[in-house]
């Protein structure tokens, strides 16, 4: 069985929220959905900071509020935002961008969905779970630049944002980048202080996998809150990058 | 010029060069005034950024476009379509040639102050309303864009509407 492999570059409007990327290339409207089970991958890039992309699949969402990387084109690994999620045959593809600067902008993006059957195991129509197999999805949320002011302690990232507290367990991973040096991390599960004040990489981008990992194999019971948080003692107000990867221990 | 300010500049060029010596020379050479000051000039745009550009990328330049500096400016993608005009487009402004960041290359210079003709930095147009305004109006007169004609379809929907 072959991949099915969406690449396009569109401009989305000035001052654009849930801009439905895919619907909107006419010839790309019968990809609409996953035509077997997959698993999936997401890689996009920015021509500057300020898109905001949501990916959901089958009614999942796996991709939250995921800021790209300003860069002219998408290169794999660099540039993947989520590469471990799943589809059932027929799930709908919904990939949305926000636009929220006074200037049109242009998404360049690329998903691929690999099989996870053969044409031995399985054909068209047939009754077929992913998630029953075992197979679980990776939530990723990707933001920056977010300012963080001189003399801040413990500026909390996740606040606000939709999964910082999960129904399911789950494996955590942090990549953080700062724009120059002078700001450290730390990240609590709950009351549980998990990693101490640590600096973390001065590459001043979106952080890109594996380069900018920080923080590894955290694991997370069900409902617990994730906590992380920079203080900036610089002198100067910085800008913070920061990506979670939220490997689901189950469906 | 203050003694501040000419330590700042000081500071500036010994970011770029221990060679003092030549720097004094280059001055001396170029009978050069105090109203003198070391910018960057954007090789895409011919505009200018503050001296302090190299030493503090990061803080107050560049957020977000990596590790080594670059120039900020942006610059409309003419051989990209512009958006289509939706029923969620509001105001014609929103439908340009997008626009990108050029991370040209940046040259210091010695200039006269009053010569110098600054670039707006990104961190005081976060959004790109200042920016992006300029750039319509160009988009606007240049003979590659395909502006012009989705401004007259804009005001034959409107037109349409009422």
């Amino acid at each position: 069985m072959r991949p099915l492999i969406i690449e396009d570059s569109i401009s989305i409007a000035a001052n654009t929220p849930g801009f439905a990327v895919i619907v909107a290339n006419s010839s790309l409207r019968n990809l609409l959905n996953v035509p077997f089970p997959a698993k999936g991958k997401l890689l996009a890039v920015g021509p500057t900071t300020g898109l905001r992309l949501d990916l959901t699949v089958g009614g999942r969402q796996v991709c939250s509020l995921c800021e790209p990387e300003v860069a002219t084109s998408v290169q794999d690994p660099l540039q993947v935002i989520n590469d471990d999620f799943y589809a059932n045959e027929g799930d709908l593809i919904a990939l949305e961008a926000t636009n929220p600067t006074g200037g049109a902008l242009t998404l360049r993006y690329r998903l691929q969905f690999d099989p996870v059957v053969t044409e031995e195991t399985w054909a068209p129509g047939m009754e077929f779970d992913v998630f029953a197999q075992g197979f679980t999805d990776t939530l990723v949320m990707q933001r920056g630049p977010i300012a963080v002011a001189n003399a801040t302690n413990d500026q909390q990232l996740m606040d606000g944002t939709k999964f910082s507290r999960m129904q399911v367990p789950g494996i955590l991973r942090v990549l953080m980048t700062q724009s120059a040096i002078g700001m450290l991390r730390q990240l609590l599960i709950e009351t549980d202080r998990i990693s101490p004040p640590s600096t973390f990489p001065i590459t001043n981008r979106i952080p890109q996998d594996p380069f900018d990992s920080t923080i590894e194999g955290i694991e997370v019971p069900k409902g617990e809150l994730q906590m992380l948080q920079v203080s900036n003692n610089s002198g100067g107000s910085l800008n913070v990058f920061w990506k979670t990867k939220f490997k689901k221990l189950a469906p | 010029m203050s003694g501040e300010e000419i330590e700042q500049l000081v500071r500036n060029v010994k970011y770029l060069t221990d060679r003092m010596d030549m720097v004094d020379r280059v001055l001396k050479a170029s009978n050069m005034g105090e109203d003198m000051v070391l910018v960057y000039r954007c090789q895409h745009s011919g505009l200018f950024y503050d001296g302090d550009y190299g030493p503090e990328w990061g803080r107050k330049y560049g957020i977000g476009l990596g590790p080594d500096p670059v120039s900020e400016c942006l610059n409309s993608a003419y051989e990209e379509r512009p958006p289509e005009i939706t029923a969620d487009i509001q105001r014609i402004e929103q439908i340009m040639h997008p626009l990108h960041t050029t991370k040209a290359q940046l040259d210091a210079f010695l200039m006269p102050a009053s010569k110098v003709e600054y670039l707006i930095p990104a961190m005081e147009d976060p959004f790109l309303h200042q920016r992006a305004a300029i750039l319509y109006a160009k988009q606007l007169v240049n003979p590659r864009s395909r502006i012009a004609g989705l401004v007259t379809r804009w005001e034959q929907l409107k037109g349409a509407v009422k």
